[in-house]
Order: C-alpha cells, then sequence, then structure tokens
C-alpha cells in the first residue's frame, strides 16, 4: 500500500465522545477571564508612578555626574594633587637629569674572557705565520687605471 | 475552514461562549488526533487537547486574524503544549501504557485488526520522527492541510515546509521499511 495512503488512515482517529462533551461544557461554561479596564482615577494615578520614577532617575542622574564637582567646590579637604597649576609648577621644579654612567666591569671578569677567548680561537704555526709575512711582502702596491693601460700596451 | 469563520471567531472574541462552541466542535477532532499521534497516549492527548482550547478560550482576545483560518493558532498552541508536555513529563513506562483498544482484536475481523495494527505501526513510525517532521506529516497528509496552511501554522516558509515533508517521507519510508515508491505521492501534494 502506498506510504500516503496508510498516513491518511490515521485521520480516523476520534476522540471519544464522552470525553469531548464533558470537556466542551467544562470549556463553554468557563468564563473569560475579563481584562479589568482602568477608570479615570488608575490612569492618574499611574501617570503619576510613572512620571515620579523619570523624575526620581533624573535626580539620581544628576547626582552621580555632578557630584563631584560639588565636591571639590564645597569640600574642606582639597584635592591639591588634582589642582592643575600646582602639578605643572611641580613638573617644571623637577631637575630631570638621566646620566648613562660608565660601565665598569670587573677586572678579574676582563680577564678571564680574554683567557677564553685565547683558548678558542686556533693556534698560527710558525711556518703559517711566516708564509703569511711572505704574502704581505709579495702583494702588489695598487695600480692607477693609466699604469694599467700603459701596461697593456707594451 | 469552518463557513463564516470569520463571523464566528468576532463573535467568540466579543465572549460568545456559543461561537466558541462551534469552533470547538470543528477543530477539536483535529486538534486530538494531532496531539495524540505526537504524544501517542490517549490519556495525555485528552488532558492536552483540553487544555489548547482552554487555553484558546481565556485568551481569544489576542487573537489576530491574518488571513489563515483560525485552525493555524489553534495548531501553534497544541505544538506549545507538547513542548511544554515533554519539557516537565518524568519518564514512565509501566503496565498502563497498553492502550486498551489495542486488546479488543479478538471481536473485530480479521481485516480490521490487521488494519489496526497497520495504523499503530504508522503512528510508531511517525512517532520517531523529529517534532518538525511530525507536524508536517500530520498537518499534510492527515488533516490535509495546504502547504500555506502548514507553512503559517509552523511559522515556516512554504519551500521549507515542502522540504520538510520530503525529508520526513524518506524517514517514514526507511522506518517502514518501504522500498522507494514513484513520487506520485509527493506530486499529488505539491499545491
Amino acid at each position: 500500500m502506498n506510504l500516503i495512503q496508510l498516513i491518511r488512515k490515521l485521520k480516523s482517529i476520534e476522540p471519544d465522545p464522552a470525553y469531548t462533551r464533558r470537556s466542551r461544557s467544562l470549556i463553554v461554561e468557563t468564563p473569560m477571564t475579563v481584562r479589568p479596564i482602568m477608570n479615570l482615577w488608575q490612569v492618574v494615578v499611574r501617570g503619576l508612578q510613572f512620571g515620579s520614577a523619570i523624575a526620581l532617575t533624573g535626580v539620581l542622574l544628576i547626582l552621580v555626574l555632578g557630584g563631584f564637582s560639588v565636591w571639590k567646590a564645597l569640600s574642606p579637604f582639597q584635592l591639591t594633587s588634582l589642582d592643575p597649576a600646582s602639578l605643572k609648577a611641580e613638573a617644571e621644579a623637577v631637575d630631570a637629569q638621566i646620566q648613562i654612567t660608565e660601565i665598569v666591569y670587573p677586572e678579574t671578569l676582563l680577564k678571564s674572557v680574554s683567557e677564553l677567548a685565547a683558548g678558542l680561537l686556533p693556534q698560527k704555526t710558525t711556518e703559517e705565520k711566516a708564509a703569511g709575512k711572505a704574502a704581505a711582502v709579495d702583494t702588489p702596491q695598487p695600480m692607477t687605471i693609466d699604469e694599467v693601460l700603459g701596461k697593456l700596451a707594451e | 475552514m469552518l463557513d463564516g469563520e470569520n463571523k464566528i471567531v468576532m463573535n467568540a472574541i466579543r465572549g460568545e461562549a456559543s461561537a466558541f462552541g462551534l469552533l470547538y466542535d470543528h477543530y477539536q477532532p483535529k486538534i486530538y488526533r494531532f496531539i495524540l499521534i505526537k504524544v501517542g497516549r490517549r490519556e495525555e492527548a485528552e488532558d492536552l487537547t483540553h487544555q489548547v482550547f482552554l487555553s484558546a478560550w481565556q485568551n481569544i482576545e489576542d487573537y489576530e486574524d491574518l488571513g489563515y483560518p483560525f485552525g493555524s493558532w489553534l495548531y501553534q498552541m497544541a505544538r506549545n503544549q507538547v513542548i511544554d508536555h515533554y519539557r516537565t513529563r518524568r519518564p514512565t513506562l509501566n503496565i498502563e501504557e497498553v492502550d486498551p483498544d489495542n486488546l479488543t482484536y479478538d471481536s473485530q475481523s480479521a481485516a480490521q485488526a490487521e488494519e489496526r495494527l497497520e495504523m499503530e505501526k504508522v503512528k510508531r513510525a511517525i512517532l520517531k520522527l523529529k517534532p518538525a517532521h511530525q507536524d508536517v506529516i500530520i498537518m499534510r497528509f492527515v488533516e490535509e492541510m495546504s502547504v500555506k496552511e502548514v507553512a503559517a501554522a509552523l511559522h515556516k516558509t512554504e519551500g521549507a515546509v515542502k522540504l520538510l515533508r520530503h525529508r520526513a517521507l524518506i524517514q517514514l519510508r526507511k522506518s517502514l521499511g518501504i522500498q522507494n515508491e514513484s513520487h506520485s505521492d509527493e506530486l499529488d501534494s505539491t499545491n
């Protein structure tokens, strides 16, 4: 049988007639919940409540935001650290001199470092030293471009 | 949709209990079926259906006519009732869960008994579907509502409803072990 036909058979499900009768009469006999309609006095009271709530919120905001200024003006404990003139004077009075002092290494440390470097570098043999000297002697003196051209022309 | 439904609904909103009675008579079997297939137990379906209509009567002033049948509003309430029911229900399983109606096959003919068994099988298969798939299957094929009406009741687009219907049918076929039929069953309901 086709699936849709099978599903459509579920349409034969019906509620129990006794239950339907009972439920219907219970619902229909239940009074509708009537929402109260406000009279003029209630409207005025509701309006006053709302207005006073807004006014109190405004007062609170003014107190919070303006409180600091009022405190500054009226308080016997002046907050000198927040006075811009005194802060400027104080800043000008500070003699800011920054010196880089010479770094002094302890003598023993320098000695040990030089010894360590000498130990790490390979020691040159006497022949290498002699060859180095000979190479230094054989190295030709730098020539000018005119001399090079003259030599080539010969 | 009930004949002259708009007028009846307006009278019910004005507080006429008899007008609401007419709406009850027309929609109560549909809502009951919808709930029963979704919860699977007769007693729970009866309680929930009663709650839906009681709530509808007490809040009928909130109903807004958006051009859909009054039933769409009732289906929304029924869906919410079922969701609340599953949220608050304690998991129980006892002997009383056996539906007494299922035990009366002896007095019925074999054909009737077979048909009842088949229906029970389909009901169980629908119960295994996701809630959104269940809603579409029941509204579209059991109650034969149009795609537009189903979309209105489920707050979905018509395209989404068609997609849900397609997926739900695939799931149902799989669950019932039915081979993939020709799509004539879906084509006949594309409106």
